[in-house]
């Protein structure tokens, strides 16, 4: 049963993303390209991964959803090309690639266990519950800290390209109309529920910062998508506040830890201080994801019309 | 015939399709979606590796890799639509084809 | 200790963001001279006392990370360090230009970001860590070439960053395939677990083609020209001097110390060798028949870059052990000679940029007498990039040719001759334009002594460097962390 509901799922990923590769009209990919992202995310909750599920659904098909649809609508909509999207030539050396691929892969040990042994041990050396949050927090916080980086160096980016210095007075989408903006009035509270609910989760339960912050930024988003600037009418002080402190809480951390025990980024005894990093990182994922989407359009001319 | 061997193999055909995609297609967007598909088969395999079925569990290492790669990617992603943007604005054209474009002057 | 190499940056980028005006050019310049610092006092101490490893949080190798600092990464930590601060000090007046200005603050924090980033690269002890880190690199240096805002750069960046994307994914299913074989993620330890087999040649070949799409080796050279040409003159240094060799030392990182044990590596570095080659005479080549500044220099990286790959055959095929370990410092020799005066190339071109407002090459008729410094600059840059003695490049070739020699594989040797024919025409053909005579009154602006200075001191660094061959050699024989030193090591 399970094995069917694999290759069905499988299957089904492989025939939609050749339909994304070879479709030749735009909007048809971008719209594939979210039904891609919950397929996969039905994959995540099959292989027992809630947490990538969850972030998957919110930042794939939907996050990346709207930046793709918004992007169609920023470019020129030129028309499909006449010839086959997918050249022969190429097709047969990435044939190649994906049986060598496919041959390496039945190499995989049966009985290969990764780092769960190692993982399951040191939970008690740690105070989070939840392997995947100690993961993330602790035992591989470097990682989460650099990855905080790329977020913030991607805001960066896109305002260097923007030359803007912060995000008020973004472009905004036409006003919803009243029957979506009961929807979101509904939604809204519910998703900031549901964001800072998961946060509060990741200690001991599938959740935490990622899963929590990336389900704050598709409430920010929606929020603009109705046409409310959201974090753009934030004082830019406190912007740049939201948007630093998941990154800063973690140099903080660095420094506190390397010139108290020696050891950068070891968690003080004191449950408080892994709490505040991870709070902090919920915020600043949230606001770089809702900067990112909101800075992207560049900025509204108000003098143009 | 196993539930990773579906997964992997599906992960590496997803990146292979989506590798396809980034050196045919000429449109910017969707050299970006295909990035992001060659993501998602990145991903999969991780998380095919993590999956047990039975005794131990799910291995948390690969879950902590593909919810940190996700943000990456989506961070890259909103990077990349927001250059492709400006060059459209820019240019008006929404490719990257090569233009022998000397500024001589 | 290494980990200040990280933090510095770090927190100057926040910094820089914040402040405004002459504050942010302080923070910048005092975190630059504070990581300078920090490098030079981690490279005595390598120097004296040998590698360090530390281990991130307190959980040690298979679950947490590890910074580690050997021979290798500090002699890249060092070069980072050298162009890093003069590219900052050259900076500070390059963006107080009216029309730089706007673009401080981005400019500062996302090199002060790349910066950081580059110093955590060659720290790097984890392979999924290194993805983390690549794509930190990736996005910074793609948002540095954008700041240009013109049609050309944007479209170059994106190009980079499209490019530099794909290498990333690759890099990250090699990083899988590692972790189903290995069951773990420090490099040092998959490189002691002895793994061999189907799943590691997997990994090794998807990463090495990621890093060597990032590195613009000859197939994947295509993103490189438009994207070091078109870019603001310091930024197009960083990105060749620094950027480049990141992704040339994790090749390295990976290839001796994760696959030590992989049987692949030796027919595979025939093929790196031969793509070498080729980059080295037809990169060389190309920058011969451009007619701008920046695109010659810029083609020159794709032969200079060249030079490095020749690394793989000769280390991996050659008996002799002592041969072994000239090739190998040649290599590192070659990538930080050419890092130092490939920098000092760009700067000297963005000082002719904004003394004449072109690059092209007939607009620098005569800039020997209006520019003297800058002319003297691009001379000596131009002399380590040949290889002339006494410069680092010298003592780079001189040592690359004596090892292809020993190891019999001929057809190599074409690299060092052939390729420095080429360097030379190229540079002949910069410099015999600066002594042309040209229109009065068609030059110049002024441009800041500071400008001219810092370009100047690193083309003399490039040529000094060949007088410290013995520490460097030493740092990279008896200071690398090699698991299994009877392999490549004697």
């Amino acid at each position: 049963m399970n094995l069917a509901f694999d290759l069905l799922v499988g299957l089904s990923l492989v025939w939609v993303a050749w339909r994304i590769v070879g479709s030749r009209d735009h909007f048809q990919a971008v719209v594939l390209f979210i039904t891609f992202g919950l397929i996969l995310s039905l994959a995540w909750t099959r292989l027992q991964s809630p947490d990538i599920a969850i972030a998957e659904a919110a930042v794939g098909a939907g996050l990346a959803g709207v930046l793709f649809m918004d992007a169609l609508g920023g470019l020129s909509s030129s028309p499909g090309s006449p010839r086959p999207a997918v050249p022969l030539t190429l097709l047969f050396p990435c044939l190649i690639l994906a049986s060598i691929m496919a041959i390496a892969v039945l190499f995989v040990p049966e009985d290969f266990l990764g780092l769960i042994p190692v993982v399951h041990g040191a939970l008690t050396d740690t105070s989070l519950e939840y392997p995947v949050t100690a993961v993330l927090l602790d035992f591989r916080a470097y990682d989460t800290w650099l990855e905080l980086g790329v977020l913030l160096v991607a805001v960066l980016g896109v305002m260097g390209i923007r030359r803007i210095g912060s995000i008020s007075g973004s472009r905004l989408p036409a006003p919803a109309d009243p029957v979506g903006r009961w929807i979101i009035r509904i939604l809204l509270p519910i998703m900031v529920l549901i964001g800072g609910y998961l946060l509060w989760l990741g200690a001991f339960a599938p959740g935490g910062a990622f899963q929590g912050g990336v389900v704050l930024a598709a409430a920010g988003v929606m929020l603009w998508q109705a046409g409310h600037p959201s974090l753009g009418l934030l004082p830019r002080l406190w912007w740049i506040v939201l948007l630093f402190c998941g990154f800063l809480s973690f140099l903080i951390l660095a420094f506190w830890s390397l010139f108290h025990s020696g050891r950068m980024l070891a968690h003080p005894e004191n449950k408080l201080w892994i709490l505040g990093v991870e709070y902090a990182a919920t915020i600043s994922i949230a606001t770089c994801l809702i900067s990112l989407v909101l800075a992207s359009p560049g900025r509204c001319r108000v003098r143009d019309n | 015939m196993n539930s990773l061997l579906i997964y992997s193999i599906t992960a590496t055909s997803l990146f292979t399709i989506g590798l396809m995609g980034l050196a045919a297609h000429p449109n910017l967007i969707r050299k970006i979606i295909s990035l992001n598909i060659m993501a998602g088969g990145v991903f999969l395999f991780l998380i095919s590796l993590a999956y047990h079925p039975d005794d131990p569990g799910v291995d948390p290492v690969p879950q902590a890799m593909v919810l940190t790669g996700i943000v990456v990617t989506i961070s890259a992603t909103a990077f990349a639509l927001c250059l492709a943007r400006r060059i459209t604005e820019i240019t008006g054209s929404s490719r990257l084809e090569d233009k022998p474009e000397d500024t001589d002057s | 200790m290494p980990e200040l190499l990280v933090l510095i940056p770090f927190t100057a980028a926040l910094l820089c963001f914040i402040l405004k005006g002459v504050l942010r050019s302080l923070a910048a310049l005092l975190g630059a001279s504070l990581t300078f610092s920090a490098s030079a006092l981690l490279a005595a101490d390598v120097y004296q006392n040998g590698a360090i490893r530390i281990s991130l949080g307190g959980w040690d190798a298979p679950l947490g990370i590890g910074l580690s600092a050997d021979g290798l990464s500090v002699i890249f930590l060092l070069l980072t360090a050298i162009v890093g601060l003069m590219v900052s000090i050259y900076c500070v007046p390059f963006f107080s230009g009216l029309h730089e200005q706007p673009l401080a603050r981005h400019f500062w924090s996302l090199w002060m970001f790349l910066w950081g980033s580059l110093n955590s690269l060659f720290l790097v002890s984890d392979v999924f860590n290194a993805y983390v880190v690549l794509e930190l690199v990736s996005i910074s240096a793609a948002a540095l070439a954008a700041l240009s805002g013109t049609a050309a750069s944007l479209r170059a960046a994106l190009r980079y960053f499209l490019t530099a994307m794909a290498g990333s994914m690759a890099f990250l299913l090699g990083v899988g395939f590692i972790y189903a074989q290995a069951g773990t993620l420090d490099m040092f330890l998959v490189g002691s677990s002895g793994g061999d087999g189907p799943l590691m040649a997997m990994a090794l070949g998807l990463m090495t083609v990621g890093l060597i799409m990032k590195s613009a080796l000859f197939p994947f050279h295509f993103w490189l020209p438009p994207a070091h040409g078109e870019a603001k003159a310091p930024v197009s240094a960083i990105l060749s001097a620094l950027v480049m060799k990141g992704s040339f030392f994790l090749l390295l990182r990976i290839w001796f110390n994760v696959f030590q044990d992989s049987s692949l590596t030796v027919h595979a570095a025939s093929v790196l060798g031969f793509l070498g080659l080729f980059a080295v005479i037809w990169g060389s080549y190309q920058a011969i028949i451009q007619s701008r500044l920046k695109l010659i220099i810029a083609y020159s990286s794709i032969g200079q870059m060249g030079y490095l790959f020749l690394l793989f055959p000769l280390v991996l095929t050659t008996v002799d052990a002592a041969w072994k370990i000239e090739a190998w410092t040649a290599c590192v020799f070659q990538a930080v000679s050419h890092g130092l005066a490939k920098a000092s190339l760009f700067l000297a071109a963005g000082n002719l940029i904004q003394a004449s407002g072109t690059d092209n090459l007939r607009s620098m008729r005569n800039i020997a007498g209006s520019l003297p410094m800058t002319t003297f600059t691009l001379a000596l840059a131009g002399i380590s990039l040949m290889g002339l003695p006494p410069s680092g490049g010298f003592v780079a070739k001189w040592m690359l040719l004596q090892s292809i020699l020993a190891s019999g594989q001929w057809w190599l040797a074409a690299a060092p001759i052939l390729g420095g024919l080429l360097t030379a025409g190229y540079i002949f053909k910069i410099l015999s334009q600066a002594f042309v005579p040209g229109a009065e009154g068609a030059c110049c602006k002024p441009v800041c002594f500071v400008m001219e200075k810092a370009a100047l001191v690193l083309a003399i660094f490039s040529i000094l460097i060949g007088f410290r061959a013995e520490e460097v050699i030493f740092l990279l024989t008896d200071r690398i962390c090699a698991a299994n030193p009877g392999g490549f090591w004697p």
